[in-house]
């Protein structure tokens, strides 16, 4: 690739000061620095990127209890909490040594069916139980068609000082295309504080049906 | 490296810069977006001035896509759309096409209808958010056919409807596009 050069074989030698060399070698030298530097920030850059792009991150949009949240591939709207120390599951009584926390919502997809990746309920203290899976909680699970909303309550079991302060209701979705590096949207919808409740409180839920009206019902 | 080392190997770096830049493109997540590509629908098998779409050895039509009322749920008695929603229903036409004796694929029915609006917005066939809806007919996607169909959607109000698309998982990334006829 390289042509044989004169000038080459001097400088690879040791040129004194002054010689013709000399010359010719400052700016080789001072183009490795400026490479180096620039291989130093641009690895820097990159080990940064995620903090100072934020939409590499995971999206988190916030909203109250009565909004209709989107995030990426899933709307919903919280409609109520309820607690309970006992559940009502298909026939089934369910005792728990914590509570029972109902979240009745409405969730639809935006484009297309879609199902929410995971629903948690985060506690005051940062900790976050994800819905029961000793409870039926079909509607956390099945997919739900665009702007076709379904309502119906889903089930976390607590512990009891879990109640202690405010939750925060937690949509994680996925989103399945070609963009593997699309952040992951989230839904954080705050409930703020939710009644322990007294002894044999039956939780039931309400049964999975259409929102009447839809979203602008 | 001097001045000539750059002059006299410039055309080479360029080449170098060129190379890598291509590599990146072709390997950049090519297994992603290979995967992607052939998992979902992406390749339309347009329809014909007949309405005809073709995939493999099977053609479908669009008959008509009108709004009911209500569907039969197989018992005697009826489902109806609630209030802010709407049910749709695609009259489907199937073919296949004429092919020497004893060369018939298998019979696969291993498709499924969906609804596009103008919105972009993707409905299964089914409409499994109403109760005691009944499973959708079963579509013909390869094999000999000659099948009337007709498939529910249930959508919201206001949805418009652009395209009855169905697809089988088998054969992505084609699919038959079957466009719905823009209402005055």
């Amino acid at each position: 690739m390289t042509r044989e050069h004169p000038a080459g074989a001097a400088a690879a030698g040791a040129p004194a000061a002054g010689a013709p060399d000399a010359g010719r070698r400052r700016p080789a030298t001072a183009v490795t620095v400026l490479l180096v530097v620039v291989a130093v920030l641009v690895g820097a850059a990159v080990a940064r990127v995620d903090a100072w792009w934020p939409v590499l991150t995971a999206t988190t949009t916030h909203g109250e209890a009565g909004e209709v949240v989107t995030a990426g591939p899933v709307r919903v709207r919280v409609d109520g909490v309820r607690t309970g120390s006992v559940l009502a599951d298909g026939g089934e009584m369910l005792t728990t040594g914590g509570v029972w926390v109902g979240v009745d919502l409405a969730l639809s997809g935006t484009v297309d069916d879609a199902v929410p990746a995971v629903l948690e309920l985060r506690d005051a203290r940062g900790r976050d139980y994800a819905a029961s899976t000793r409870a039926g909680n079909l509607l956390a699970s099945v997919p739900h068609a665009a702007d076709v909303p379904e309502g119906g309550t889903v089930l976390f079991e607590l512990p009891a000082e879990a109640l202690a302060g405010d939750l925060v209701l937690r949509v994680l979705t996925e989103v399945h295309d070609a963009d593997v590096d699309r952040p992951q949207a989230v839904a954080e919808i705050a409930l703020g504080s939710a009644r322990p409740p007294a002894a044999d409180v039956v939780l039931e839920p309400a049964e999975d049906a259409l929102v009447p009206g839809g979203w602008d019902g | 490296m001097t001045r000539g080392w750059w002059r006299t190997n410039r055309a080479w770096l360029v080449a170098l810069v060129v190379a890598l830049g291509l590599l990146g493109l072709v390997t950049w997540r090519a297994e992603a977006v290979q995967a992607w590509w052939t998992t979902q629908p992406h390749r339309a098998a347009a329809a014909d001035a007949d309405g005809w779409a073709r995939v493999g050895d099977v053609s479908y039509r669009l008959v008509g896509l009108e709004e009911v009322g209500a569907l039969d749920d197989g018992f005697g008695g009826t489902v109806e759309a609630p209030d802010g929603y709407a049910l749709l229903a695609a009259d489907l036409s199937a073919r296949s096409q004429d092919r020497p004796p004893g060369s018939e694929a298998e019979t696969s029915f291993s498709c499924a209808a969906e609804l596009r609006d103008t919105a972009g917005r993707t409905y299964a066939a089914g409409a499994s958010a109403l109760d005691g809806v009944p499973f959708p007919e079963p579509l013909t996607c390869a094999g000999p056919v000659s099948a009337r169909v007709t498939q529910y959607f249930l959508v919201p109000d206001g949805a418009v409807p652009a395209e009855v698309r169905v697809v089988d998982r088998t054969l992505l990334p084609a699919y038959w596009s079957l466009p719905v006829p823009a209402t005055g």
